[in-house]
């Protein structure tokens, strides 16, 4: 890890100096054990604080709709971006929100995000206070325990299923070696949930989402979530109505977020991460990811020439998604 | 609060369903549940048990007095025809059992704001006029918890009836107010080495949990911060979501909307945020507070110097839940120490 | 029984016309449906109240009437969003509910023995009309000094409450100037009426107009007009009502004149819901303008954060 810490310190610096970029966002250390965050370095000297561990789980891309007023003023900002982070920043640049030559891409490849949950589930009772990470391993620290962790039990939901952890563009790379690993798909949970009978995958998908709280925090930390005006927000018309004991709207707020996000997700799991309720929104819209790639063969994120898949149109395109009889 | 009044009783733990029973008679309880891997409070169903091996609640209990959803009047008919109906039923008193004492500080808190000489909220009275509190001692406080910084602490008693400790085998009751004695009157009486084992328990918790020093000065030192470059700072990396705010005990800020279906209609009350742009938002598009650092500053002064000046009281009581939740870690502690330091 | 403070009361609407020549303004006079409900809204010129339509929602607005005026409330509106655009959908006889009164008041009792300069922009002239009624009422009108009011809009046809404004025109006990904004060419405003019958003042120096006696209606911007009618500040308030531009010029023309920030009287908007001081929503730094608001003097403002 310092390898790579020195390294992402090294090209920021770099673009920096050179007056490449004005703002790098990357990962710092959090103020909590199993904890980094979203960190935001314009000057040389503040690349020390950037780091690099299997900690840093925010989709950065999030933050570029944020900066929208100095991209329109033609600035660049430089991101350090694992798979999915890449993904995400070519859907914006996709639907311009960025021009390609404004994001300077710092590519790390994943070996997979550790979900802090699982972990602090894994030591219970215990309360960490600290953790160090080797390299497949995790120590975790606590009152009166100490445990080591193999990191590929421990990764987030999302992370098991990636197959496109190396950064699919970049401007500057951290060369290390990773594999991609093989058999996964996001088919591989879908299916499982699919393979349910429609009663149960209605009672589950009802009980899981009349926990929601309506924090929005699922699509705050969406880097597709950037509408100026969120459909639950309108008030003229009113899409949805605005309680929380109304379980129709809580259903219809995931639907219909879901179906926003056809083809535009890629699958990093932010929303499921950032849900104080640990509702597995991801799970949703990860159906619709599956479908656009099935029927029409599309992939998020992962060809920076190519259309999105609902902004072209082929006499070839499949129908099925649509006449299918269930 | 007559020390005459101190009674101190005790149940075996695995009695505590028995004990559950006999408050449900006269009471609805509301304790601590599991959900999936986490816990939040909720009504206890018959033959229900609480969970008490737990640290905190997910959400706080705050939505007992302050529910998300809250109906204020209903009506019905044509739009130029309505007229409001309002009935207030009796209600059943309700006990909060295994309220952590953060969270009771945090009830305090916000009685100043909703019952107070101007106006009084009188949806919010009427749930906390019939509510009982037998808050629970922390044996484990978490790494986040920093309550003993607000005149609080894990075994804090302000506010309770009752007040009940995890002892290992057992759980001691102490009776606190009148109403709270008279409900535990019935269990059986402990004697002095439950209580010397409290007393261990209680010294080992307020040696384990973390304090802000000096956080009365807080509010004076925020006074003059109003146009700081360090709110721009801290909130870069916020994403504008309502975790911190929904989750917090003590945040009180709402909406009210109206719902229509068919020809029946309501009004409510909803849990709004002030991390969120819209809240703000005016009907002509003026909006005073455009940027996240602005709604984050929002967030800092309402809890750190407007509600001190108001109330005379700060809006935290270190329960430490918008810490562990922010999906980007944005540390209220961290931020306070950093304003210290200004 | 203490009142519960969500509930509105429910009112009929008596009258609706159009204010404005855009037909986006409509002024609303309501009346109680019970007369005990009717004696107990007690207020004040400057308070709000919440207007209500079950189904659609609430709207602070400022009351127009005056305390003195008996039978009816009065509330102009104009159409912006939800709930006032189902106002304005209303016909006569509609029944609807008012929440208040809501918020402070001008000082009128402060006032007492001082002159007056109600200062005046578009539609925010609502609660300075019941307050200049108030004060025009003739029990209360011994208690004041001199009146004066100075009031502008886009135009003519934009002017709110026109055949009262006629009336007071002809007033011997209080001085109305109004005015209306300039046209404007390529590099601003021309010196040149607008209108027929409103005189230009001195674009450049507005304080170096000669006011003719018998001219009491202008081509101007407000502020340029209160720097041409040059109100006196001894022993006077100066009560500022308008869009935030017009507040923003006006009040270093103000202070100027030597009205210190005491007696400059501001009435705030913010976006509001409950209305008590309860939901949020309303504050600048400490202080909610639903219930320390919506009247403030430019020293407690000068205290208070910018952000509104
Ligand atoms: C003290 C006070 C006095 C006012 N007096 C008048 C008046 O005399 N005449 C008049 O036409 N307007 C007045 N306003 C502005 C008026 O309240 C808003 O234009 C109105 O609330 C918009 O409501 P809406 O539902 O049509 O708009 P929407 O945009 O649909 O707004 C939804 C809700 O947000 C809130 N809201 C939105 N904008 C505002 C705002 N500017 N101020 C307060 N709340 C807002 C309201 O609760 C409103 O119902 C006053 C505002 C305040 C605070
Ligand atoms: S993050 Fe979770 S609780 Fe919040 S709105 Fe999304 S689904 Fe609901
Ligand atoms: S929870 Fe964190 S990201 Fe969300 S609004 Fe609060 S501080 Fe910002
Ligand atoms: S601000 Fe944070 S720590 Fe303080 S009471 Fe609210 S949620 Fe708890
Ligand atoms: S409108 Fe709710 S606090 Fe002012």
């Amino acid at each position: 890890m310092e390898k790579i810490d020195k390294k992402i310190r090294e090209i920021a610096s770099k673009l920096l100096k050179e007056g490449k970029v004005k703002l790098i966002i990357g990962f710092e250390k959090g103020t909590l054990p199993l904890k980094a965050r979203p960190t935001f370095v314009r000057k040389p000297e503040e690349v020390e604080k950037l780091i690099w561990s299997s900690l840093c789980e925010n989709n950065l891309a999030v933050y570029i709709p944020f900066y929208r007023k100095q991209l329109d003023n033609a600035e660049k900002i430089g991101v350090i971006a694992k798979g999915c982070d890449t993904r995400s920043l070519i859907l914006h640049i996709q639907e311009n929100i960025a021009k390609r030559e404004q994001i300077v891409i710092i590519g790390v490849p994943c070996e997979g995000m550790l979900d802090r949950k699982k972990i602090e589930r894994e030591v219970t009772p215990g309360i960490i206070t600290e953790s160090t990470e080797n390299d497949d391993s995790i120590t975790v620290k606590g009152n009166g325990f100490e445990k080591t962790l193999k990191k590929k039990d421990f990764l987030c939901e999302d992370c098991i299923i990636c197959s496109h952890r190396k950064p699919i563009v970049y401007d500057e790379i951290v060369d290390i070696e990773i594999k991609e690993p093989e058999g996964v798909d996001v088919l591989n949970k879908v299916n499982e949930f699919e393979s349910k009978e429609p009663e149960e995958r209605w009672k589950a998908f009802t009980e899981e989402v009349s926990r929601c709280i309506r924090c929005y925090a699922c699509r705050n930390a969406c880097p597709a979530c950037y509408c100026n005006e969120c459909f639950v927000d309108c008030s003229r018309p009113q899409w949805l109505g605005t309680t929380v004991d109304s379980e129709t709207d809580l259903q219809l707020f995931q639907i219909i977020r879901t179906f926003h996000l056809a083809g535009r997700c890629v699958n990093c799991g932010s929303c499921s991460r950032a849900c104080p309720m640990d509702i597995d929104i991801s799970l949703l819209v990860s159906k619709l990811s599956t479908d656009a790639k099935q029927y029409f063969g599309y992939e998020t994120g992962v060809d920076i020439e190519g259309k999105p898949v609902l902004n072209k149109y082929s006499e070839d395109d499949s129908n099925e998604g649509f006449f299918e009889e269930r | 609060m007559k020390d005459s009044l101190k009674n101190v009783k005790y149940i075996e733990k695995d009695k505590i369903l028995d004990f559950i029973k006999v408050l449900q008679k006269d009471y609805t309880v509301i304790a601590p549940k599991k959900v999936k891997d986490f816990v939040l409070f909720g009504e206890l169903k018959d033959n229900e048990e609480p969970y008490l091996d737990f640290l905190n609640s997910r959400q706080s209990p705050k939505e007992f007095y302050f529910p998300q959803t809250e109906t204020i009047v209903e009506y019905e008919g044509i739009i130029d025809k309505r007229v409001p109906k309002f009935s207030e039923n009796d209600m059943k008193k309700r006990i909060i059992f295994g309220i952590r004492p953060c969270d009771v500080k945090s009830t305090l808190i916000l009685d100043k704001l909703f019952v107070n000489e101007d106006y009084i909220d009188d949806y919010y009275k009427r749930l906390r006029d019939n509510t009982l509190i037998f808050s629970f001692g922390c044996n484990n406080p978490k790494t986040t918890c920093f309550c003993a910084s607000f005149e609080c602490g894990p075994f804090s008693e302000e506010g309770s009836d009752a007040f009940i400790t995890d002892i290992g085998d057992k759980f001691i009751i102490e009776g606190i107010t009148e109403q709270g004695n008279k409900i535990i009157d019935k269990l059986p009486d402990g004697d002095g080495g439950m209580l010397k084992k409290k007393k261990e328990i209680k010294k080992n918790s307020d040696n384990v949990v973390s304090c802000i020093e000096n956080i009365q000065k807080i509010p004076e030192k925020l006074r003059g911060m109003f146009e700081n470059p360090v709110w721009e700072e801290i909130s870069e990396r916020c994403l504008g979501c309502g975790v911190c705010t929904y989750l917090c005990p003590t945040c009180h800020c709402f909406d009210i909307q109206d719902e229509m279906i068919g020809e029946d209609g309501r009004r409510v009350k909803n849990w709004d945020s002030c991390m969120f742009p819209i809240f703000t938002l005016h009907g002509s598009g003026h909006q005073p507070r455009e940027f996240r650092f602005q709604r984050m500053r929002q967030r800092i002064m309402h809890k750190f110097n407007y509600y001190e000046e108001n109330f005379n009281i700060i809006a935290c009581s270190g329960c430490g839940r918008c810490v562990t939740e922010c999906p980007v870690n944005i540390d209220v502690r961290e931020i306070l120490e950093k304003i210290k330091k200004l | 029984m203490i009142k519960n403070s969500y509930i509105p009361i429910p009112v009929k609407v008596d009258k609706i016309r159009f204010e404005t020549e855009d037909k986006l303004i409509k002024t609303f006079d309501l009346v109680f449906m019970d007369k005990e409900e009717e004696k107990a809204f007690r207020y004040y010129p400057g308070q709000f109240a919440e207007l209500s339509i079950l189904g659609k929602g609430e709207s602070p607005i400022g009351i127009a009437s005056s305390p003195t005026e008996s039978g009816f409330l009065r509330f102009t509106v104009m159409k912006v969003g939800v709930v006032t655009t189902a106002l304005h959908n209303f016909d006569e006889g509609a029944i609807m509910g008012v929440r208040g009164p809501l918020g402070n008041w001008y000082p009128i009792e402060e006032m007492k023995g001082k002159n007056v300069v109600i200062v005046g922009g578009g539609f925010a002239f609502t609660t300075l009309r019941s307050l200049l009624i108030y004060m025009l009422d003739k029990k209360n009108r011994k208690n004041y000094g001199e009146i004066t009011c100075i009031y502008g809009a886009r135009t003519p046809g934009l002017l709110c409450y026109r055949d009262e404004l006629k009336e007071w025109e002809k007033r011997k006990d209080m001085s109305l100037y109004q005015c209306i904004d300039w046209k404007f060419g390529a590099e601003g405003p021309i010196e040149e009426a607008a209108v027929e019958g409103w005189e230009p003042i001195n674009l450049k120096e507005p304080s170096k107009t000669k006011i003719k006696k018998d001219i009491k209606k202008f081509t101007a911007f407000v502020p340029q007009l209160v720097s041409a009618v040059k109100p006196g500040a001894k022993d006077s308030y100066a009560i500022v009502c308008g869009p935030p531009i017009m507040i923003k010029f006006t009040i270093p023309v103000l202070t100027e004149l030597g009205f210190p920030p005491e007696r400059i009287i501001n009435s705030l908007e913010n976006r509001m819901k409950c209305g008590i001081g309860k939901c949020g929503r309303c504050n600048i730094g400490p202080k909610y303008v639903c219930k320390d608001g919506p009247v403030f003097s430019l020293k407690e403002l000068e205290k208070l954060p910018k952000e509104y």
